[in-house]
């Protein structure tokens, strides 16, 4: 009662921003918490109930080292906890369903804490961390501290989708001479790494380096890609005694990779692949493609650990810095047509009334490679006769570029306060500034570049600026290198407190944890922008979130075998910056009716853990609410470039987890895990329309137009919302074997707000066909896929040589689709859905990892 | 243990109940379109504005004017292009809009209200429109500018009845862009086609008083080049005017409500091609006595007995096999010389002749009309015959045979 208190004291703000519907969810929680502790007994077994802390084990077949740890072409997929080795359901489906873009519990990565030393690596401002800064380095980014769920954590307050804790401490490490080389078909073929390290030495020294490279793309499914990544790693370690010691860890992962597109199944019919890639073309000879990503983002990491000798105290504190740049190409173009292959105007249904027509482009796309991929040669040709007659270059390939520089300490500390309670706290400051501006990359035979925005209603009489993106160099002649189009910055301070006591008694454990954190973010324009010429260049006004959040669970232990745990956490959260202003490249104006968004979560698990049998079932239900949401799209109604700004909207996830592992006989191990999932929105909430030509479109006299989106009960896309498996592993003296079948269903096309709205619906019945085309969420099949593994380790002397093969989708299923959405872009001039249709990509068919490993100890 | 045992079942009940109560949530459904705010004129009013003089021109409409009415036009099968007609229970008006696909926004029977802010009224032709002026004629609303003047309101609703028309003199002025039906009337020339394939074009319809409305077509609607049909029956469109000329734009092909009963054909089934010897070539044959023959210089059968004793000569045609599905199929033989006074000369049909001798089969008498009777013409096995039993000079000429009938619809 009296901790439930000191909860409330602690945290007023948090309790009165939240609604009397939410406080009596919270009051739920503390009530279940006050129970347990007058349940307490005294008893010396206790039990960490799944937070799991990785053992190295020999021939492990999904162990991170071998798995491919690229981030997938649509960014944002960020592989599931790995290595929960002791949660049945975690570790039999994180690599498994990630063929599906899996995510446990329909929780997006931005959900998750992930940490390296104890401290946080997230990007502040896409709110989720970067595992492609240590790409290739998985040798030394290996087994990290996994919480599951909603689970107590040691390094920080935690969040919906559980934390980890990555440790480079150069001492933890054992002494090894470590080569791997790698063959596989997914992003990159090849990949080669060297390890070394040294171990604690006698004078209190440890290093610890890594190395490696990763190229090739011939074998992979996407044509038109390349790969070429390096990466460094370098850890030093002085441990001056038994309580003190210093660390300094530099990584980085410089990639350079081309990016595949999306398409819709027209293309992909036409194309006769499911892997179509309109991004490349046919250029001297060489698939030229026009989507690079180049990235490179270094890490500077000096950790300090404190561990009196006591053993009652364990402070660790890092002070680090993040920087970097991360560019994509693209083509540009102007007053020409769009260029791309796939185009909707390039297509034969655009040419569904036209028989002729039809088969002409049916024919063409079908048999005429040229034609269905970019035409290079066409827009030299085109740029160089302008060039001749003094004009502007007509296309381009410009470089968006995303450069980031982030300064970031904190200091952690676990305090073992008696037998039965453990207290862990910590502070985190950063600062962290993103800008993003546009080059140019390459005339493609063109003078010069104008910078003047093709969507801007150029024939405004009332403003003749309104064309000009750089207001201070109208008329300049860009050349390779310059800047064009916008030039702004993001910037973003935070400040976080947490704090979280953990109780451990005979048949109860509970804990109890809070957090508080603020974030100040704003805008800093470089550029004058023709239609916003007032509010583009400078200082935005300065935005403070304030947020708090709270985590309570309680694990009843019936005895060593059974366990009920019961989690919750409620929270807010500041919603992204990306998020927060209307037309963040032109303007440093807000979206209206900011909120912190709302998180509350709660699981109940049931654990057994036989020798004859473990399992663990699970049922979570969590809501999100005052979620914000920004894009961009055409607009055919108002012919214009619109930022479509939305607020306040809610979704409910909720769902159940079964894993179960039988062992039979001393080699073989029958698993089988399955969640079924349902991830809907349950409200209307707001948008507000803002034309991006600066022209008054909508006529009213506003700059904006504000309406209600009507999608409750949609479903959430993002993530299959049923996945099982079903598998066998067979360990044997270093022999390691297992496969095992997979299903996933409830798969949606995410959906356009705008056609769930009235503006969209007109005045259509809602019998109409047309009416139920528009509104229809396409639920894609559910598919069936199959994997295989082998692996095998050998220890001669002081060293251990050890091969693995792994095989995704070993059945070849070309058809599991794993991202699909509603083109924003909405035809309403004759409410045809399928003249924008879903777009979609598709897993790879099979897929292999060859690994060697040759290890010195 | 038994505790233990409890504890799971109730949680996987617990779970199974949560499951169970989940799924199949209703999707939710974004209201309709309405308009917020009422007309404060009516269409009869708002063309009063504009009073139509010899040459096209325009009067402004005062600030504020909302007006509201019912749609009855459709661009869906191409007949009405780039405007919406709307009509209320005082009168109609054609609203032109820049925009060539309006049924799918704009259809049949939806209410709308127009804000007429900067829109002015005017005519082409003395037909009142409601748009921009523009160069010395009315221009239509940009299609982006839509949703600035015009707003949908509630449901699409039924099709205003129309209003009945017996005769072009009933017409009044409060009925022109108005949905009318023209009662009992029918086309002047059925069987054209709606349209002319190069330019729109005009089509009279008769009136029960036969009185003349123009049907306008333009050569874009799908339907232009299907034909005018044949009959009497209702047609529904919209009426307008072109200087003195009273026009009707039908939507689409389900206004003309006429039951098409196409005049009766007369298709020609058999013929003889007297240009080339039909005994030799195209399968009649002399059967009996000899007689028949054909005459080259006349291009005709012929046959002559200036003898005293009678002869009997058959010219037998090849079976007819075609004329089946036929209405009143007729032999005719215009110019036909039979001077047979002394003997006698028979026409007959016979349906089981069996090639070669012609006293086995049966033989019936063509009547005088020609018509062979329905019952053979059926029969691949017909055929016809002339019989010749003449004396003392008798003869008997064929230059022209054919055989006709009337398709029966």
């Amino acid at each position: 009662m009296d901790f439930a208190n000191k909860f409330v004291h602690l945290h007023p703000i948090f309790i009165n921003r939240i609604s009397p519907m939410k406080k009596s969810f919270l009051a739920a929680l503390i009530l279940a918490f006050v129970c347990g502790t007058a349940f307490s007994q005294e008893d010396k077994s206790s039990k960490d109930s799944v937070t799991v802390q990785g053992t190295e084990t020999v021939g492990t077949a999904f162990d991170s080292e071998n798995v491919d740890d690229e981030e997938t072409s649509t960014g944002g997929f960020v592989p599931g906890l790995l290595h929960s080795a002791q949660d049945v359901f975690s570790n039999n489906t994180s690599y498994t369903f990630s063929i599906a873009y899996f995510k446990a519990r329909g929780i997006d990565a931005r959900y998750q804490t992930v940490a390296i030393n104890g401290i946080e690596m997230e990007n502040l401002v896409t709110g989720r961390a970067s595992y492609s800064q240590w790409g290739g380095l998985n040798r030394v980014f290996r087994w990290p501290e996994n919480v599951l769920n909603l689970n107590p954590t040691t390094f920080a307050f935690g969040d919906l989708a559980g934390s980890t804790n990555f440790t480079t401490r150069a001492s933890s490490y054992r002494k090894q001479i470590h080569a791997n080389y790698s063959l596989t078909n997914r992003s990159y073929n090849n990949r080669l790494m060297l390890t070394y390290a040294t171990g604690l030495m006698k004078n209190g020294w440890a290093v610890a380096a890594s190395a490696s490279t990763r190229f090739g793309s011939a074998l992979s499914y996407v044509d038109g890609s390349s790969y070429l990544g390096g990466s460094y790693f370098l850890s030093v370690e002085k441990v001056f005694n038994s309580e003190h010691a210093l660390n300094l860890s530099v990584w980085g992962s410089p990639t350079q990779r081309s990016l595949q597109s999306n398409a819709t199944q027209e293309v992909y019919d036409l194309a006769g692949s499911h892997y179509y890639n309109a991004n490349w073309g046919w250029y001297d000879g060489e698939k030229r493609n026009a989507r690079i990503r180049t990235t490179f983002e270094p890490v500077f990491l000096m950790t300090y650990n404190f561990t009196p000798d006591n053993n009652k105290l364990q402070i660790t504190a890092n002070i680090g810095t993040t920087f970097g740049k991360q560019s994509t190409t693209s083509l540009n173009w102007a007053n020409v047509p769009d260029p791309r292959p796939d185009y909707y105007r390039n297509l034969p249904s655009y040419y569904k009334d036209d028989p002729l027509l039809f088969n002409y482009y049916t024919e063409q796309w079908t048999t005429n490679e040229n034609f269905r991929q970019i035409d290079w040669m066409s827009m030299y040709e085109t740029n160089q006769l302008a060039a001749q007659l003094g004009n502007q270059a007509q296309y381009i390939v410009e470089n968006r570029v995303i450069s980031h520089v982030q300064a970031m300490a904190n200091a952690n500390i676990i305090a073992n306060l008696t037998d039965h309670i453990k207290l862990m706290g910590g502070v985190d400051i950063r600062a962290f500034k993103q800008r993003n501006y546009k080059t140019i990359n390459d005339l493609l035979g063109g003078s010069y570049w104008l910078n003047e925005d093709k969507y801007a209603d150029g024939e405004s009489p009332d403003n003749p600026y309104l064309l000009y993106d750089d207001l201070d160099n109208i008329g300049a002649h860009l050349g390779v290198g310059d800047k064009f189009g916008y030039d702004y910055a993001y910037h973003i301070n935070r400040q976080n407190l947490w704090a979280t006591a953990k109780f451990t008694y005979a048949h109860i454990d509970f804990h109890v944890g809070v957090n508080g954190t603020t974030t100040e973010m704003w805008r800093h324009g470089y550029m004058r922008n023709g239609r916003f010429p007032d509010n583009s260049q400078g200082n935005s006004e300065k935005k403070i979130f304030s947020d708090g959040g709270v985590k309570v669970g309680i694990t009843y232990k019936i005895n060593g075998r059974n366990y009920l745990v019961l989690n919750g956490l409620a929270q807010t959260m500041a919603p992204r910056v990306l998020d927060v202003f209307i037309s963040p490249t032109i303007r440093n104006d807000y979206v209206s009716n900011l909120k912190s968004e709302k998180n509350l979560m709660a699981d109940f698990s049931y654990i057994m853990r036989y020798p004859f049998m473990r399992m663990r079932l699970s049922a979570y239900y969590g809501m999100f609410m005052d979620v914000t949401s920004l894009f961009s799209f055409y607009h055919d109604d108002y012919g214009s470039y619109v930022n479509y700004a939305m607020t306040g909207i809610n979704k409910r996830n909720y769902g159940f987890e079964l894993g179960v592992e039988v062992p039979i006989g001393s080699m073989f191990t029958v698993y089988a895990a399955g969640t079924w999932g349902d991830y809907r929105y349950t409200n209307r909430p707001d948008v507000t329309i803002t034309a991006d030509n600066g022209y008054d479109i909508l006529g009213n006299g506003e700059s904006q137009y504000t309406e209600t989106v009507y999608w409750k009960n949609f479903h959430v896309a993002g993530s299959p919302q049923v996945a099982a498996t079903l598998g066998v592993k067979f360990n044997y003296k270093y022999w390691f074997v297992s496969i095992n079948a997979n299903y996933f269903d409830k798969i949606y096309a995410d959906i356009n707000p705008e056609r769930r709205t009235t503006a969209a619906r007109g005045t259509l019945s809602t019998d109409s066909p047309i009416y139920q085309s528009l509104i229809a969420q396409e639920r894609l099949k559910g598919q069936f896929t199959m994997d295989a593994s082998i692996g095998k380790s050998w220890k001669i002397k002081n060293s251990t040589l050890g091969f693995n093969i792994s095989v995704t989708n070993l059945t070849n299923n070309k058809n599991l689709v794993t991202t699909a959405w509603e083109q924003r872009r909405f035809d309403y001039k004759n409410y045809d859905a399928s003249k924008y249709p879903n777009k979609y990509y598709y897993a790879f068919g099979t897929t292999f990892y060859l690994g060697i490993n040759y290890t010195f100890q | 243990m038994n505790t233990i045992h409890k504890i799971k079942l109730a949680v996987i009940a617990a779970l199974l109940l949560v499951a169970g109560v989940s799924c199949d949530k209703e999707l939710d459904v974004a209201p309709v379109m309405t308009y917020d705010g009422q007309a404060n004129m009516t269409i009869a009013e708002l063309n009063q504005l504009h009073p139509v003089g010899s040459e096209d021109s325009f009067d402004s409409i005062p600030a504020g004017t909302v007006i509201s009415g019912i749609i009855v036009s459709s661009d869906q099968e191409g007949n009405c292009y780039k405007y919406l007609t709307i009509q209320d229970e005082t009168g109609g008006i054609q609203i032109k809009i820049d925009n060539s696909s309006l049924y799918p926004k704009y259809q049949i029977g939806q209410r709308i209200y127009v804000e007429c802010k900067d829109l002015v009224i005017g005519d082409y032709r003395k037909n009142r429109q409601l748009g921009f002026w523009s160069s010395g004629s009315m221009a239509g609303i940009a299609s982006s500018q839509e949703p600035l003047y015009i707003f949908r309101d509630g449901l699409v609703g039924a099709e205003p009845a129309p209003i009945v028309l017996n005769s072009k003199n009933e017409v009044t002025e409060d009925m022109l862009n108005r949905l009318v039906i023209l009662k009992e009337c029918h086309f002047a020339n059925p069987g054209e086609t709606y349209s002319d394939p190069a330019a729109s074009t005009s089509r009279d319809i008769v009136m029960s008083d036969n009185s003349i409305i123009v049907l306008r077509t333009s050569n874009y609607a799908k339907f232009a080049s299907q034909p005018l049909p044949n009959g009497t029956g209702d047609i529904v469109g919209i009426l307008t005017v072109y200087n003195t000329t009273l026009q009707l734009t039908i939507r689409d092909l389900n206004d003309v409500r006429i039951a098409n009963t196409p005049a009766v054909e007369t298709v020609e089934l058999y013929s003889v091609d007297f240009s080339n010897d039909p005994i030799a070539n195209q399968g009649w044959s002399v059967l009996g006595d000899e007689g028949w023959f054909y005459y080259t210089q006349g291009a005709a059968f012929a046959i002559q007995n200036q003898a005293t004793t009678a002869i009997d000569s058959w010219l037998v045609s090849p079976a007819l096999s075609n004329l089946g599905g036929y209405d009143n199929v007729t032999l005719s033989m215009p110019n036909e010389q039979c001077q047979v006074t002394n003997g006698t000369a028979y026409k007959y049909y016979s349906v089981d002749f069996n090639g070669t001798d012609v006293n086995s089969a049966t033989w019936t008498e063509i009547p005088s009309n020609g018509i062979l009777p329905a019952e053979v013409t059926n029969n691949p096995n017909l055929r016809i015959a002339f019989r010749f039993n003449g004396i003392n000079g008798d003869f008997w000429r064929i230059s022209e045979l054919k055989i006709t009938g009337v398709t029966n619809n």
